[in-house]
């Protein structure tokens, strides 16, 4: 089974985005412990895009979709922000403040460690950002 | 997500919070204890009994918490982890360099142990 979310690039929006992975977690039985990882994940990747990927004050549309099957949960987002991919996104040590930096990479370590397979790629004006988890 | 403070003694404090620690709440997360980052705080014990989610915007906050508390010479220290909170933890490698309390039995152990020795300095 799969879904599509459409979020605006407002972090107040991680609430909503939230919701929906639970509904999608309850439909599909999937286990307690799978459902707090993708919601781990997308939130990662998507405060990533809503926090460095826009030039300008305007809205846009991040596009999430869940694909679920018998081996393995699939993680696509596209979003039509700069070049960037979240996942290698090493923001510049200049723009944290004291006290955050070195931790600055914690987010994207995480990903890393729940995801088995992650994809970047850049399609004409859409970054597209495909994450895979296998199951046992 | 809320957060509330109690201060169990001179210095010491325990900070409880409740819902969802994420990239949208943990502003308010982190102005509520900006007051107790100062020289005055030995030690807050987060009670995370009721935390329900964790993502990493909460826990820079506690390591920023844990960074400057550390430069005055204090401490934090965890309470109540959830299997899944627990987890979050784990993932980013920060257990080791944390203690955590398996319940509030096991803090007020440790607190009375604390003010014992306070006590017993004094005389």
């Amino acid at each position: 089974m799969r879904t599509d979310i459409t979020i605006k690039n407002d972090l107040i929006e991680i609430e909503r985005l939230a919701g929906c992975v639970r509904n999608f977690g309850r439909e599909n039985r999937l286990p307690e412990d799978l459902v707090w990882e993708i919601r781990l994940v997308l939130e990662e990747i998507v405060t990533n895009i809503i926090s460095y990927g826009y030039e300008d004050r305007a809205d846009h549309a991040i596009d999430v979709n869940i694909v679920n099957t018998d081996q393995a949960i699939t993680l696509r987002i596209r979003d039509d922000a700069r070049p960037f991919n979240p996942l290698e996104q090493p923001v510049p040590e200049l723009e944290i403040p004291i006290e955050d930096r070195g931790i600055g990479g914690m987010g994207i370590h995480m990903v890393r460690e729940i995801m088995d397979e992650i994809g970047y790629k850049r399609e004409e004006d859409s970054n597209l950002l495909v994450m895979i988890k296998h199951k046992q | 997500m809320n957060v509330t403070s109690e201060q169990k003694a001179q210095g010491i404090f325990i900070v409880t919070v409740t819902g969802s620690l994420d990239s949208n709440t943990y502003n308010q997360f982190e102005q509520k204890i900006d007051a107790l980052l100062s020289e005055a705080t030995e030690l807050i014990v987060f009670d995370l009994e009721f935390l329900t989610y964790l993502s990493s915007a909460g826990i820079r906050v506690f390591l920023k918490a844990r960074k400057v508390l550390k430069s005055n010479g204090g401490q934090v220290k965890f309470l109540n982890l959830q299997p899944q909170i627990k987890r979050v933890f784990e993932i980013i490698n920060a257990i080791p360099s944390m203690q955590i309390f398996e319940n509030t039995a096991e803090l007020d152990r440790y607190l009375d142990a604390q003010m014992k020795k306070v006590r017993d300095g004094e005389d």
